[in-house]
């Protein structure tokens, strides 16, 4: 099995198969851009945005779904966007984690452009937010809630127009 | 959250539905610029409750509007500012006038999909002043439990799609507005009707049009004479690629059937049957048939079938022939015999499955079974012994497999890629659910009775 080496921001060396590796566009893209020799022993793919905590994690998600489908489908159908209860049970034991390293999975997950890992991490915030009032929704995520009051009053107004009862 | 990009906040925003969003723009001031930069929340509602005296100030870009409230004030008031970026517009559920939806509409000339939504007419007005002005595109029309007369100003209107569709007991009978409206349409490609007793749609010579009409769907209707539907489609034949017929009793769409060229897709559904055939239809690549008769053996080249009530004459009449997705509801499997067979939904069969019946069929990668009791671990092990490409497994409902069956497909299903499972019987254990899930074999698991 054909293996690369993986470089974190702080500088700790992965190795793992190249068809995991290949889940991210982004180090496809490198491998191709960048001529990198893929029989080469030597080559270290740096990864200077990814720590080795979720650099560690995002490998494990790869592996678990290196043979997964490429879904076909595009940003087109809504109803499936919206759908935020169809993840699977492996993934959500996988997301059992902080918040800090949940945001810092999604932010891995753009910059190595591993649209699987997005979707899936952007889902389990959603569900997050889902029945929260808006000042649970602060409290949930340590926001602070900058509206002035005329602000608010405004929000609240437009509101009205859109609730279907 | 102050770490992600806006992009990346709007990723999960947009996983939400409008109900949530409307919280997530109280949150705070970052939420609220995202929300209205990508037009997350793009559903304005009209209703009476909105009866504010004051001009809205509209920071959102709508894109629909659902209009339950016959108010004009506020309609327009709150059209005049929003109503170029709509594209879909519902009445909804209220009295209206057709003096009120002649108004709104003129309010939206970018509007794609108009729906009536058990719209009542108040207004009987002989002479309508300000009918519709045309609109440069066309638009996909539903209709649903609302009154014909709003057709008498629309006739300026091009469509693209109909939906004609009444339930029970509808007071609406007269359509003789809808046939002017039909005569004028130039772009439409797509009519379907449902749930039409007792009116005088289709009684009486309906004009061809200048179009070519791909898609016509029927159900659960009584026309009071089937030769004006069936003169109307015979005008169309040349272009139709998709027929349905559902529910229709005292009708035999034979002669139609035989007269389209170029048909790919036909349903005949619902009590109905389908005998008259006589001579070959090579066009047609999708069935969906109930009761069948020997007639289905002159579909010459189907890839996708269904049926309902199979029998084991009807099962051998279609040996050999080119199926690769067969659906099978009711009746027997009994002399299936289809080589080329991909993908298999079985649902409430009679009968055993047999050992032969799977040697016979190694090319499956997609089968679903649906509340087949006699699905015993023995039963499932020779399955899966037989179907070496099992990617995709679906059990519902009723089977009588117990928690054994966890072992034999984690030891037999190499390639299997989803275990789809809802409403198992409850007797089995998480752990022997586990048995699966940590062979980590990287079976995607679906289910609806646990929560690991």
């Amino acid at each position: 099995m054909q293996t690369i080496k993986l470089q974190s921001s702080d500088n700790e060396i992965f190795e793992c198969d190249l068809a995991v590796a290949k889940c991210s566009a982004t180090i496809r893209t490198m491998l191709e851009d960048l001529g990198i020799d893929e029989n080469s022993e030597d080559e270290v793919v740096p990864l200077p945005n990814v720590n080795s905590a979720i650099l560690r994690k995002v490998i494990q998600f790869c592996t678990y779904h290196k043979d997964d489908p490429v879904p076909s489908s595009t940003d087109d159908d809504e109803n499936k966007e919206k759908r935020t209860d169809d993840i699977t049970s492996w993934d959500a034991d996988f997301l059992k984690v902080d918040q800090g390293t949940l945001f810092e999975l999604i932010l891995a997950a753009n910059y190595l452009d591993i649209r699987s890992l997005l979707d899936v991490t952007c889902k389990t915030v959603a569900n997050m937010i889902k029945g929260k009032t808006p000042d649970e929704i602060r409290k949930t995520f340590n926001i602070k809630n900058d509206f002035t009051p005329a602000e608010e009053e405004q929000v609240r107004k437009e509101n009205t127009w859109c609730e279907e009862k | 959250m102050d770490n992600l990009p806006n992009e990346l906040v709007y990723n999960i925003l947009k996983k939400l539905k409008q109900k949530e969003l409307l919280k997530c723009a109280m949150v705070c001031k970052r939420f609220k610029d995202i929300i209205e930069s990508y037009s997350l929340i793009n559903k304005l509602v009209i209703q009476d409750e909105v009866c504010d005296s004051s001009l809205p100030v509209f920071n959102r870009k709508y894109t629909k509007v659902i209009i339950r409230d016959n108010n004009d004030v506020n309609i327009l008031k709150a059209l005049q500012t929003t109503g170029d970026s709509i594209l879909e517009v519902k009445f909804d559920q209220h009295n209206s006038s057709l003096e009120s939806i002649t108004k709104t509409l003129n309010y939206l000339p970018n509007v794609k999909v108009i729906t009536f939504y058990y719209v009542r007419i108040e207004d009987d007005e002989e002479v309508v002043k300000d009918l519709v002005q045309p609109i440069s595109h066309t638009i996909d029309f539903h209709f649903l439990e609302s009154d014909p007369l709003i057709f008498k100003v629309l006739t300026n209107l091009s469509a693209k799609s109909i939906e004609l569709r009444l339930y029970g007991d509808s007071p609406y009978y007269n359509f003789e507005n809808f046939m002017p409206f039909m005569a004028k349409q130039k772009e439409l490609k797509s009519f379907r009707l449902s749930g039409i007793f007792e009116s005088n749609l289709m009684y009486g010579y309906v004009p061809k049009g200048d179009y070519r009409l791909t898609e016509f769907e029927i159900s659960n209707c009584d026309l009071e004479e089937w030769i004006y539907l069936e003169t109307y489609l015979n005008d169309h034949v040349d272009s139709l690629e998709k027929l349905s017929f559902r529910d229709l009793r005292s009708w035999d769409p034979s002669v139609i059937v035989k007269a389209c060229n170029n048909l790919k897709r036909l349903e005949i559904l619902e009590d109905m049957s389908i005998n008259d055939i006589d001579s070959d239809i090579t066009s047609v690549k999708e069935l969906s048939v109930e009761n069948p008769s020997l007639s289905i053996t002159k579909f010459t080249n189907l890839k996708k079938l269904f049926m309902q009530n199979a029998t084991a004459e009807v099962n051998r009449a279609i040996i050999g022939s080119n199926i690769e997705n067969l659906t099978v509801r009711f009746g027997t499997v009994e002399g299936i015999q289809c080589e080329k067979l991909t993908k298999l939904r079985l649902m409430n069969i009679d009968g055993p499955l047999t050992e032969e019946f799977f040697r016979n069929h190694p090319k499956i990668v997609d089968l679903k079974l649906e509340n087949h009791f006699l699905l015993t671990d023995a039963l499932l092990e020779t399955i899966v012994r037989y179907l070496q490409n099992l990617k995709v497994l679906t059990i519902y409902g009723m089977n009588d497999l117990s928690s054994r069956a966890f072992e034999i497909i984690k030891t037999h299903c190499k390639n299997l890629k989803v275990l789809d499972t809802k409403i198992w019987s409850q007797r089995y254990k998480i752990a022997d659910w586990k048995c699966l899930f940590e062979s980590n074999n990287g079976i995607e698991i679906y289910t609806e009775t646990f929560n690991f």
